[in-house]
């Protein structure tokens, strides 16, 4: 019981590092007069984001070589370090409502991603407890592998939370594509 | 399915893109417009053009170059200080965006309009006077100086300028004290040494200063720097021995005689130093000066 709050409250300051360092590092260029640099960690943020959706890929089978999880890390880590840089770019200006309304769902996602994370860590927990249970029990192996594959609790928390994330992610993409569209028409 | 999720990203960027075209002031620009160009805030392409920024051109076409500086688009004319030349009809290539930022919020308006020399063209940049006329410095150095400030004033700004003496006349060169009477030190060594600074003084800095009394006379505790009279009553050019009980004219006189010496006017000629046994060394064979 003790682990699970300690991985959410983990997963929180990951996210509120994102914010803070991006300050940080905003706050340095300014320091250093760099503040042009901004300007190119925009599309490189968007790069990073873009090639974490390997993931997908992976996922979907589009891509069958190399272990999930490790996609997964990869996703996690490239989409984390994307939105620094997107953040750093953004900086602290308040006045288009296009780029706003992109970082808000961008923020949103990063959340909704590490709900994930939490979830998904913890299914895993709860999976491991119930084999342990079953094999305890004296059932076969397949047999177990049986009754993991069917608990519904699990496999409906990370079918629900999919439903969510996936649209959020779209939406975030929407807005992305359609600041990036209208900072090259007026460029 | 995933045809559903492809009209969901269509739906989306619908929504949002009607969004971005009833509203564009709101949604994408960076901030207000700057005084004077409020009126056309929701008119983006009259500046921008798709793709290509800001054209020189859109500005143009308001702001003839010609006029700019000197007249308003109502061809109002602009009362000018003469220390603010025009200079937009000088410039290399026209780039407003170079300088001017119109929207307030990317940046203050004119928070990058950042004037520099490299813009202009060449023949305008080196006429400095043309636009710094009212610059020049009424004093000697610049009165004997060369019209071209460019050989001591770099294009960022006036100080530090790098003054090179070799830019002067021959004639100017070496009347130090034309420039510099208002550093020259009042102690009695620079009183009495005349205008030659150059004997002692390079023209890049005073110090160091080359002058070696040493080359002369070693001083000592007895013969200290400070009490230049003592030796110096008269001129720093002319010195005496006798100027203190230890050296009189008999003495002298006779502590040379005894050792064959007949003439000791000129005392540093073997004496450089207070010690005695300095005067071989420094003056070579007593014998020359023997009888």
């Amino acid at each position: 019981m003790g682990l699970i709050p300690r991985r959410g409250v983990l997963l929180f300051l990951l996210w509120a590092a994102l914010v803070v360092a991006a300050l940080a590092l905003d706050g340095l260029l300014h320091a250093l007069a760099l503040v042009w640099v901004g300007l190119w960690l925009g599309p490189i943020g968007t790069a990073l984001i873009v090639a974490s959706f390997v993931y997908s890929y992976r996922k979907r089978g589009w891509i069958e070589a190399g272990a999930p999880r490790a996609f997964l890390r990869a996703h996690e880590a490239l989409a984390w370090t994307g939105a620094l840089l997107v953040l750093v770019h953004a900086g602290v200006h308040f006045h288009a409502l296009l780029p706003w309304l992109a970082i808000v769902a961008m923020l949103v996602a990063v959340a909704s991603g590490l709900v994930g994370e939490f979830l998904l860590a913890t299914a895993r927990e709860r999976l491991g407890e119930r084999g342990r249970d079953l094999l305890a029990s004296g059932l076969g192996e397949a047999e177990i592998e049986k009754r993991l594959q069917s608990d519904s609790l699990v496999v409906r928390g990370m079918e629900t939370w999919r439903r969510v994330h996936l649209p959020i992610a779209v939406n975030f993409g929407a807005l992305a594509l359609l600041h990036i569209a209208t900072a090259l028409v007026f460029w | 399915m995933r045809c559903v999720g492809r009209l969901h990203v269509l739906a989306l960027l619908a929504a949002y893109g009607a969004l971005v075209v009833a509203l564009p002031e709101v949604t994408v620009s960076p901030g207000d417009m700057i005084a004077g160009h409020e009126s056309i805030a929701d008119q983006c392409f009259r500046c921008h053009t798709a793709f290509r920024g800001t054209p020189p051109e859109k500005c143009i076409s308001c702001h003839e170059v010609a006029a700019i500086g000197l007249r308003f688009t109502t061809d109002a004319p602009i009362v000018r200080s003469p220390r603010k030349p025009t200079f937009h009809q000088a410039l290399l290539e026209p780039s407003c965006t170079g300088c001017h930022s119109d929207h307030i919020g990317a940046g203050r308006p004119g928070a990058n309009a950042v004037f520099t020399h490299a813009l202009l063209r060449q023949e305008v940049r080196e006429a400095c006077v043309g636009c710094h006329a009212d610059r020049t410095p009424d004093d000697a150095l610049h009165r004997a100086a060369p019209s071209t400030c460019g050989s001591c004033h770099g294009f960022a700004a006036w100080t530090p300028a790098t003054f090179d003496h070799a830019a002067l006349g021959a004639e100017e060169r070496t009347a130090c004290v034309t420039c510099h009477a208002d550093v020259r030190p009042g102690d009695l060594l620079h009183r009495q040494a005349g205008d030659g600074c150059a004997s002692c003084h390079g023209t890049r800095a005073w110090k160091p200063a080359t002058f070696d009394h040493a080359k002369y006379f070693r001083f000592d505790r007895h013969h200290p720097p400070e009490k230049c009279t003592t030796c110096h009553p008269t001129s720093l050019e002319r010195y005496t021995c006798y100027g203190c009980h230890e050296h009189t004219p008999q003495g002298i006189a006779r502590e040379h005689r005894e050792e064959g010496i007949t003439d000791f006017k000129d005392c540093v000629r073997c004496h450089r130093s207070a010690a005695e046994d300095a005067a071989e060394r420094a003056g070579g064979s007593r014998s020359a000066h023997d009888d």
